[in-house]
């Protein structure tokens, strides 16, 4: 598990700085992309176990990158869990729609209740793929 | 009303053409007095008066018989209502624009919030981080979590006074919704050491409610009850069927409501005096929102003083009681 790759899309610079610390502190190795572009190369090119991805970002709108990986075979299998500040429920259902495994909003949830989401979405991950 | 200069002139406009703006509205008139079965009617057309202007105008028909012929013929008042929807438009607009407003800002708001609170989580992680600078840590993260609150307080009330919040019921285990409500706010009762427990009675009934919005009204009288008793108190839960309602109190031994503002408790802004005592910055939004969504779905809430305990001269505390009705009311096939 702490060979796991996390890609951490965030277009805020402290969001993704404060983020990126708490996850590297618990042993995984973090790769970060500023837009939906970015995030998709990335996505493309690491194959990240798992992707948290922010919905409101220049470039690509999150909504339209998290269609785009779930439309590819080689990504369609990472787990994706939505960070976003909004919360309308039409953006909640509509990531959900997409496949995203869960939607956090953000500013009512600490850097803690992150890392433990991510580790159980990795583990769910990892008993999936052992036969 | 429509601007002719004379009953002549008037039979001279062409009905279809000049006058009805909408061309069911006129098939909807001509088919409501054709009926045979009803004896009145009560319809909303739009006319065009003859210098252009459209009003919105109520029709309201009254069938009179003619016993000579047979032949049923309708008397019909129209009532122009044009000011009052304009001003029902207006409202509504204006609802719109501060609910987008409101939206726009919260979102725009949490980014920083969110900034600050993830910042602070990792700065008080420092290892060997003196008593003092600590505690600074830990106000400051107090304060950033009551600013998520108000920002969320803020963001409910726009929305439901906009309209955009649904209600959609759906079975709810009103055991289960408390028993997490209770789970999530158990941090809360340790700090304050206070007792807190759920009395139902033998068989609660599964209610139609929204379970989304039911968790956060609970939520809402709860953190009241919570926030509002001094260190060491006693909070109640309860719920049991009454006739046709489902009954849910939460019960404290805390501060209770003055006399004054009882009347005025759920009112939008309202804060009771002895509030003050407890937070001086307050909303005023909780209660007022609690009320209305419970509204949506058909149901109330209302304060009762706690029953008090044999001669004590204390305030004995507050009973926050809502009301549910076990099956939703169907009005038109619409459920309420």
């Amino acid at each position: 598990m702490s060979h796991a790759t996390i890609l951490l899309v965030e277009d805020d610079r402290i969001l993704r700085r404060a983020c990126e610390t708490g996850l590297r502190q618990r042993g995984w190795n973090v790769v970060t992309a500023e837009d939906g572009e970015r995030a998709l190369s990335l996505a493309f090119l690491q194959r990240p176990s798992l992707i948290l991805l922010d919905l409101l970002m220049p470039k690509l709108p999150g909504l339209e990158a998290l269609r785009l990986l779930r439309s590819d075979a080689a990504t369609a299998h990472i787990p994706v869990l939505i960070l976003s500040n909004s919360s309308r429920p039409s953006d909640r259902e509509e990531a959900q729609r997409l496949g995203a495994k869960e939607y956090f909003v953000k500013s009512e949830f600490s850097l803690q209740a992150l890392g433990e989401a991510v580790a159980r979405h990795l583990e769910a991950a990892t008993a999936e793929e052992t036969p | 009303m429509l601007g002719y200069s004379s009953k002549a002139d008037l039979l001279r406009a062409d009905l279809a053409r000049d006058i009805y703006v909408r061309s069911g509205d006129r098939s909807a008139v001509i088919a409501a007095i054709l009926c045979r079965t009803e004896t009145s009617f009560q319809t909303e057309v739009s006319w065009r008066r003859k210098d252009g202007l459209v009003l919105d105008v109520v029709l309201h028909g009254r069938r009179l018989s003619r016993p000579r012929r047979g032949e049923p013929l309708f008397e019909v008042m129209a009532e122009d209502v044009t000011a009052r929807r304009r001003a029902e438009r207006e409202t509504a607009a204006a609802l719109k624009l501060q609910s987008d407003f409101v939206s726009f800002v919260s979102h725009q708001l949490r980014t920083p919030l969110t900034g600050i609170r993830w910042m602070l989580e990792l700065a008080q992680q420092t290892p060997g981080l003196p008593e003092e600078t600590a505690q600074c840590l830990a106000d400051a993260r107090q304060s950033a979590d009551r600013l998520v609150g108000l920002i969320a307080d803020m963001l409910n009330v726009a929305r439901c006074e906009s309209g955009k919040t649904r209600w959609v019921p759906e079975e709810v285990d009103l055991a289960e919704l408390t028993a997490s409500v209770m789970h999530e706010l158990r941090p809360q009762v340790e700090q304050r050491e206070h007792q807190m427990s759920f009395r139902p009675d033998a068989h609660v009934p599964r209610v139609q409610a929204d379970a989304n919005l039911l968790r956060q009204v609970m939520l809402n009288l709860c953190s009241n009850a919570i926030k509002y008793t001094p260190v060491g108190g006693e909070i109640t839960i309860t719920a049991g069927l009454r006739g046709a309602e489902i009954w849910w109190s939460v019960r404290d031994n805390g501060m209770g409501v003055p006399l004054e503002a009882r009347s005025r408790l759920f009112e939008k802004f309202f804060r009771a005096d002895n509030a003050h005592t407890v937070e001086t910055e307050g909303t005023g939004l909780g209660l007022y929102w609690v009320r209305r969504i419970l509204a949506q779905g058909g149901g109330r809430v209302w304060w009762q003083p706690a029953p008090a305990k044999g001669g004590a001269s204390a305030s004995p505390g507050s009973v926050f009681t809502f009301a549910l009705p076990l099956q939703p009311t169907l009005v038109q096939g619409v459920a309420q």
